[in-house]
């Protein structure tokens, strides 16, 4: 529907009402408006500007230390091998007697039978 | 643009649609508190998430913001009625459409009261307190702020087309109750 001149004078009244009912907003309600306006600026700031950059650097950190760790893993099992050799190496009995070891169970269950 | 200076230039644009958007709000609600809520919230948002956006656009986003605001509030009330309504097994009148955004504002005589003293200002915002929520947003933005078609609509989240219905509706509804306004 195109605006009329009518439409248009009627508009323009009811804006300046408007503009009358706004400009004589209460102090109460101004004041109330202006602190609310300051806080919303206020919340503009940046928190903590350095905050990113050392988040960033812990997270990196973690991840290195998490890595490190994950890595390492394999390495502690081939200690714990090289644990058991050393036992074997240091055992009194000599080698033939691990490498008769079925023989001589073999033979403890003969006897056991016998 | 150095933070200090985007901090005053949204200080002066936020100081100069504040009452306004107070004003729409209260009409809308019919309460100065939640009005102030509504338009605090406004305000946080453009803060927050559009400070950084052009000085320009500042003004369709942040009245898209008050829109929503408002749009929810009706919503929350509208429910808040249907379960009173639904409790008191009282037969409420459906809206055709959107019953939400058909809904006429049921809270004139209580409008008026907290309004301006001044007669004509009081009839006016009685009048636009009945009008559908799309219908106000509509003549607010285009009658008040002076927005263009485009500009409306994007406030409004709906196409221009919309935005001309609702705004001819709007007049066409106004002119008929305050025929004394008439040129």
């Amino acid at each position: 529907m195109k605006e009329t001149d009518q439409d248009q004078a009627f508009v323009e009244r009811a804006k300046r009402l408007l503009e009358q009912g706004s400009d004589a907003l209460d102090a109460r309600t101004a004041s109330r408006l202006a602190v609310i306006r300051r806080q919303a600026l206020e919340a503009e700031k940046p928190a903590i500007p350095w905050l990113k950059p050392v988040a960033g650097l812990v997270v990196t950190c973690a991840a290195v230390l998490v890595v490190y760790f994950v890595t390492r893993h394999p390495v502690q099992k081939e200690m714990v091998a090289d644990l058991e050799d050393i036992e074997l190496l240091s055992a009194s009995e000599s080698l033939e007697f691990y490498d008769e070891l079925e023989f001589y169970g073999w033979l403890a269950e003969a006897e056991g039978a016998g | 643009m150095t933070i200090g200076k985007r901090s005053e230039d949204l200080n002066q644009f936020l100081a100069g649609v504040e009452r306004r958007a107070f004003h729409m709000a209260r009409i809308a609600t019919g309460d100065r508190e939640e009005a102030l809520d509504i338009v605090q919230d406004a305000m946080f948002k453009l803060v927050q998430r559009y400070a950084s956006k052009d000085s320009s656009e500042w003004g369709p986003l942040f009245y898209r913001i008050l829109q929503h605001r408002i749009r929810d509030w009706q919503r929350r009330t509208w429910v808040r009625n249907r379960w009173r309504h639904w409790f008191f097994r009282e037969k409420d009148d459906e809206a055709e459409d959107d019953p939400i955004e058909q809904l006429p504002d049921i809270r004139i005589r209580d409008c008026a009261d907290q309004i301006s003293d001044a007669a004509a200002i009081s009839t006016l915002e009685s009048a636009l307190c009945a009008l559908p929520l799309r219908q106000r947003q509509a003549f607010f933005l285009r009658a008040w702020e002076g927005y263009n078609v485009a500009e409306t609509a994007f406030a409004m989240s709906c196409s221009e087309g919309s935005v001309k219905t609702h705004y001819s509706r709007a007049v066409r509804a106004l002119r008929l109750r305050l025929k004394e306004f008439a040129p």
